[in-house]
């Protein structure tokens, strides 16, 4: 038997500018939510909720069918993770983090900017951020 | 001009040959690691993550002293399985994910293995491993971070401990 080093890692390190992103957001299609959560130093969003959260062929779950991964195609799409690698800036602004789309199984470049405590506006891109795609997000359980 | 392409391509050849001939043999080995995921209830129905931070200890890994220069070329998992400490303990629980994280910018989150859904009345999850992922540049770092996602079909009063056992084949020169 190998390496036993392990430890639990405690992911929110409470104070850092960049954890005001954590919490649950909704694209402007209102399709799905996605909740933001730490790891490490970096952000993820995964879905937590689905508008249409079964397949309409089988009546099952929905699973990451397009995955181009075929031993993975079945994760389920709730829970999964479609904002991954988010590293806070600086000026409301995480950046190097990537957007996956399960309608198509691409993954684009993305950024993020909080333009107010409850609006995110999503960018997702190919190569140059100038050649994207912008979505408004808003935050699901508004602070008060 | 044509001798000077052939000239020129077969120095070329033989400059590939003679570095191709000057980098030590490959060798595979796998390597196990386990480690344990934590959950504090109560737990909602939904997906449930738990982390562990793994601290790189290859020698430990490859049951040999590393040494000076040894560079590892690839690694990939070949089995992962996730363990309660009872056999109920998986009961409710309708997938399980594994993924890989690292605080270095430059490593994306990769998934390395699936379960969906969880059928196992022995309290133990054998994981499909994915075919692609590659997570060399992972076993580079000094640590790295484990991730179990748990699928929860129903809300669950209890805390959850799995411990995970992993495989890795590991190439290295």
């Amino acid at each position: 038997m190998g390496l036993a080093l392990c430890m639990q890692a405690f992911a929110i390190m409470p104070g850092d500018d960049g954890d005001r992103l954590l919490g649950v957001w909704e694209p402007s299609n209102g399709r799905a939510r996605v909740k933001v959560e730490k790891i490490g130093s970096k952000y993820y969003g995964k879905i937590v909720w689905l508008k249409e959260p079964n397949d309409p062929k089988s009546g099952l779950p929905k699973t990451d069918m397009n995955n181009p991964d075929a031993n993975l195609q079945n994760v389920p799409l709730k829970g999964y993770r479609m904002l991954k690698d988010f590293v806070y800036q600086d000026n409301n602004q995480w950046s190097e983090g990537t957007i996956y789309d399960p309608l198509n199984g691409s993954t684009y470049s993305c950024t993020i900017k909080m333009t107010d405590p409850n609006t995110l506006d999503i960018r997702g891109y190919i190569g140059v951020s100038a050649f994207g795609r912008t979505d408004v997000w808003k935050r699901l359980a508004v602070k008060k | 001009m044509n001798l000077r392409k052939i000239t020129f391509g077969s120095l070329w050849g033989l400059l590939m040959l003679l570095m191709n001939g000057c980098q030590p043999e490959a060798k595979t080995h796998t390597g196990t690691m386990q480690c344990a995921f934590e959950w504090s209830g109560p737990l909602y129905e939904g997906s449930n993550p738990a982390q562990a931070l793994i601290k790189v200890d290859l020698a430990s890994l490859l049951g040999n002293p590393v040494h000076e220069g040894m560079k590892i070329t690839k690694v990939q998992l070949k089995s992962a399985e996730l363990s309660g400490d009872s056999a109920s303990d998986l009961n409710g629980i309708g997938s399980l994910v594994l993924s890989i994280a690292s605080d270095d910018p430059s490593l994306p989150m990769k998934e390395l293995a699936v379960l969906n859904p969880v059928t196992s009345s022995s309290g133990q999850a054998i994981l499909k491993p994915s075919s692609e992922a590659e997570v060399s540049d992972f076993f580079a770092q000094k640590a790295f971070y484990l991730i179990v996602d748990a699928g929860l079909s129903a809300d669950r009063d209890q805390n959850l401990r799995l411990t995970g056992k992993f495989q890795w084949e590991i190439q290295y020169r």
